[in-house]
This record gives structure tokens, sequence and C-alpha cells, in this order.
């Protein structure tokens, strides 16, 4: 296209005029552009440059310095027990003693990242922690488990999970109640899931208050539940199912074969063993297990 | 501090004290038995532990002195006689795709020393954030495939090359049988 005013050159510039809410495009050679006033080489804003170019350096003066000063931090840091620096670990390639790995923790878990490109150990492990790691770990996945049956509104799932995660809980309290720790506080508090086992098994009336479809749920209940949230806000209708699916899912048989003294006590004493449709009543409404009473829950 | 060597009869099983660590474990097998060697090493590792309390962090592994070598603190090395891949000069190649699966390559006598007579050390740099188990799979996967292509190459050079080849073996199997002693010095063989 040839430029609209001289009509030789080929036009490269597009002029753009509004005049009184009027549009008009004319296309212009670079000579007449120039002629009109209209700047054609691209300037560059040396000031917006010269602002970005200040802005740039000065971050990057202050994360150097920052990574200066934490540099300096950690070379600064010494070791209490065997008393080396970390910048004379940097220097010697070798740490002092056993300790070194916590009061250095910071700097060696960044060289680690560099040299295996991991900072968590995946290996074997020493018999005496391995035992100990294995407890954690399964407390650990034992609550996921929990946590995830919670989520998704599991009740079979996550009725498994309580009953392995408080079992586990109740004999840790047991084994503090008769040490003599924490007080009757600590069993109550601990002992759930064996008392809840205890007191469906043996089927008493005042194994813990029972709950039925028509009446709330009391605090001991929703103490041994780990349903009673969901039966809460649960309907009457829904509640009673839940009651129902609980009572059918311990099976007392199962109780027998773990304790003989208890059920021959349990004969003894005439109870009846409950159905396993949870109709089967209590036959001895004034007995109650000595788990139970142990564990605060026996009123009702 | 005092420090030693305790050596097994047939000095394939070594376990040094207060060296660079409190304790260094070793086990040489010939052939390429890494499983066994590696049992071996377990067993003693599982004796000694019953006695000794190791220095252990649920985060570093079992601690070291030198950072590189927590966590497992296992290394397995395999020495290679790779003649054939130097003679080629392909043995660049080798290390290029070993270095890139985090294995060294170092040379006879570990860390720091320079290969002679091409034998190579082939070992595992990360200690940490791999199982046992895992550095012995790769290791396991890795130098059969090294093996592999230096007997390839072999194959190459005795079709293309024999009288090359020929020439560069036969005096010198001519000096062994004739007596004469090769000393090695400064990492070259003189005459």
């Amino acid at each position: 296209m040839l430029c609209d005013e001289c009509g030789q050159n080929v036009a490269t510039v597009k002029l753009t005029e509004i005049v009184n809410q009027k549009k008009s495009e004319r296309h212009l050679c670079e000579d007449c552009a120039r002629n009109k006033g209209i700047s054609v080489q691209p300037e560059l804003d040396t000031s917006a440059v010269a602002g970005a170019a200040v802005a740039i350096g000065a971050s990057l003066l202050k994360a150097a310095s920052g990574a200066l000063v934490r540099q300096d931090e950690l070379s600064a840091l010494s070791c209490p027990v065997c008393g080396i620096t970390f910048a004379q670990f940097r220097a010697s390639g070798r740490l002092g003693c056993a300790n070194d790995y916590v009061a250095f923790r910071r700097g060696l878990l960044q060289l680690c990242e560099k040299i295996h490109g991991s900072t968590q150990h995946t290996g074997r492990v020493p018999r005496q922690v391995h035992e100990r790691l294995q407890r954690r770990r399964e407390v650990a996945a034992l609550r996921e488990e929990l946590n995830r049956a919670i989520q998704g509104e599991d009740y079979e799932a996550r009725r498994q999970a309580a009953r392995r995660d408080l079992r586990a809980r109740g004999t840790r309290a047991r084994l503090r109640a008769d040490r003599g720790e924490g007080g009757a506080g600590a069993a109550r508090r601990g002992a759930h899931g064996v008392v809840r086992r205890a007191a469906w098994a043996s089927g008493s009336a005042r194994a813990g208050p029972t709950p039925t479809s028509s009446s709330r749920p009391g605090s001991a209940w929703r103490a041994i539940s780990p349903i009673a949230p969901f039966l809460t806000r649960a309907s009457p209708r829904q509640r009673a199912e839940l009651e129902q699916r609980l009572r059918t899912c311990i099976r007392p048989g199962r109780h027998r074969r773990a304790g003989p003294g208890r059920c021959r006590r349990a004969r003894a004493a005439g109870v009846r063993e409950p159905r396993r449709d949870g109709a089967g009543g209590p036959a001895v409404p004034g007995r109650a297990p000595r788990d139970l009473e142990g564990a605060g829950g026996g009123r009702g | 501090m005092s420090a030693g060597v305790a050596c097994g009869r047939r000095e394939s099983v070594s376990i040094m004290v207060n060296e660079e660590d409190h304790l260094r474990i070793q086990v040489l097998r010939s052939g390429f038995e890494p499983d066994a060697a590696w049992n071996q090493v377990a067993e003693i590792d599982d004796r000694l532990e019953r006695v000794v309390p190791y220095a252990f962090s649920t985060q570093f592994g079992y601690l070291t002195a030198c950072p590189t070598n927590c966590g497992t603190g296992l290394r397995i090395s395999v020495m290679l006689h790779l003649p054939a891949l130097v003679m080629t000069k392909q043995i660049e190649r080798v290390f290029q795709a070993v270095s890139k699966i985090n294995l060294a390559v170092r040379g006879f006598y570990g860390e720091g020393t320079q290969a002679s007579g091409d034998l190579y050390q082939i070992s595992n740099q990360v200690t940490l954030g791999r199982s046992e188990e895992q550095i012995l799979t790769q290791i396991k996967e890795v130098v059969p495939q090294i093996v592999k292509y230096e007997r390839a190459v072999r194959e190459a050079l005795l079709a293309d090359n024999r009288t090359m080849l020929e020439d560069r073996i036969w005096p010198r199997l001519r000096d062994a049988a004739g007596g004469t002693q090769h000393h090695e010095r400064g990492g070259r063989w003189t005459c």
C-alpha cells in the first residue's frame, strides 16, 4: 500500500485520528509521518527500564543478602556435644558426633537433598527402633483409616477401625492404671473399647446405658460408641438401624473363646447370651461387669 | 582413640573399627553375587546390633561421619574389567549413562583413585531415600548390561580388528611366559 499523503512511498505507519467522534484512518510512509510530527522509531522508556533494573537489582541483592545471612547463621551453628561448628564440618566433610545431625539438621537436610535427592530414610531400622516405629505407624494408619471412614461416612469401616484403635488405647490405659499412673480418668478414657466389648458380650443390662431407638443416647453411650456422633444427628429410624447394625457386628462367640473365665462366671450368674439379631435381652439386670464399673460407665 | 581391623580367615570379611566411621563391615565375593554378600553383611549387622547400640535417626537413617553415607550406609561396589570399552573409547558413554542413574564409577582402590589395568568399580552413590533392596536391585539390573556391552564390543573387536588385537596381546603374553615381572607404578604398567 502506498502512502496516502505522497502516494509514492510504501505506507508503514497507520495513523488513526478521532475528531468530533469521527474516526479516520490514514496510511503514511515514514517521511510523511515524521513531517506530521509522529515519532516513527519506537522509543525506549529509559526511566521505566532504569526503574525496573533498580528494582530487579534490589530484589537480587536482598535475596543474596538473605542467603548470606542464612549461610552465616548455619556456619555459626555449633554442636553442644562435640563442639564443632557447621563451618568446620563444611571444611572437613566429617561430622563430630551423632548429635550433629540434630544440631545441624537444617543444613544437613539441604545437603542430603543435593547428594541423595531425598531427606527421608526408607531402609532397615535397628530392631529396638523397629518395634517402636511399627507401633507408631500402626496407630497412624489406624487413625488415617478412621478419618477416611468418617469422611466417607462408611459406618462399617469406621466401626472396625474405631474398635481396634479403642482396644489399643484401652490396653494402654489399663496398663497405666495398673501402674497407678494417670488416675481413674486415664483408665476411664482409655478403656472404652474393652468395656464396650465386655458389656455387649455379657449381655448385662447394667453394662452401660444400652441405647434404645426411642431414647436419645446418653453421655456414656456417646463415649463408648464409635457411631455416636452419627446417632445424635440421626433420625429415630436411622438410629434404630445403626444400633441394629452395631449389635449384629459384635459377635459374642468370639468373646467367649477369648475369655472362658468370664463366661463361666456369666453362666454361673445365669446370664443369657444375646442373640445375633440383638433382640436377646439381658437376663440379670442387677449384675454389671467389673470392667464397666471401673470405667465409670455403669450407671443406668 | 584406638582403631583396628577384624578379618575373617578367608579374608573375605573384614570389620574396620574407628576408621572414618565407628564401624565398617565389608564383605567381598568373587563373581557377581551381590545378594550373597548383602545377606552376609546383614547377618553380621544383626549380630552386632544385639551388643552395640547404633546411632540411628528415623529421618537420616544410620548416622555416619559423612552425610554422603547416611541412610542405609550401604555401598555396593562391583569391580569390572572393561578393556574393550576402553580400547574403543566407549567407556565414556558408559560413565555418562551410569552417572545419570546415580551410580558412581571409581578406580581400582575406590574413591579418588585412578583406574588401572582397565579395572573399574561401579557403585551406588545414593544411600538415603532408597532401601537396601532397591539399591541391590539397581546394581543387579545395571551391571549385567555393562558386562553384556563389554562382551559385545570384544566380539566386534575380534571380528574387525583381530590383527591389531593380537599385536597388542601376544608381546604381553610372551613376556609373561618368559618370566618378566610387571610392576604397577603410578598407574602404568612398566616392563
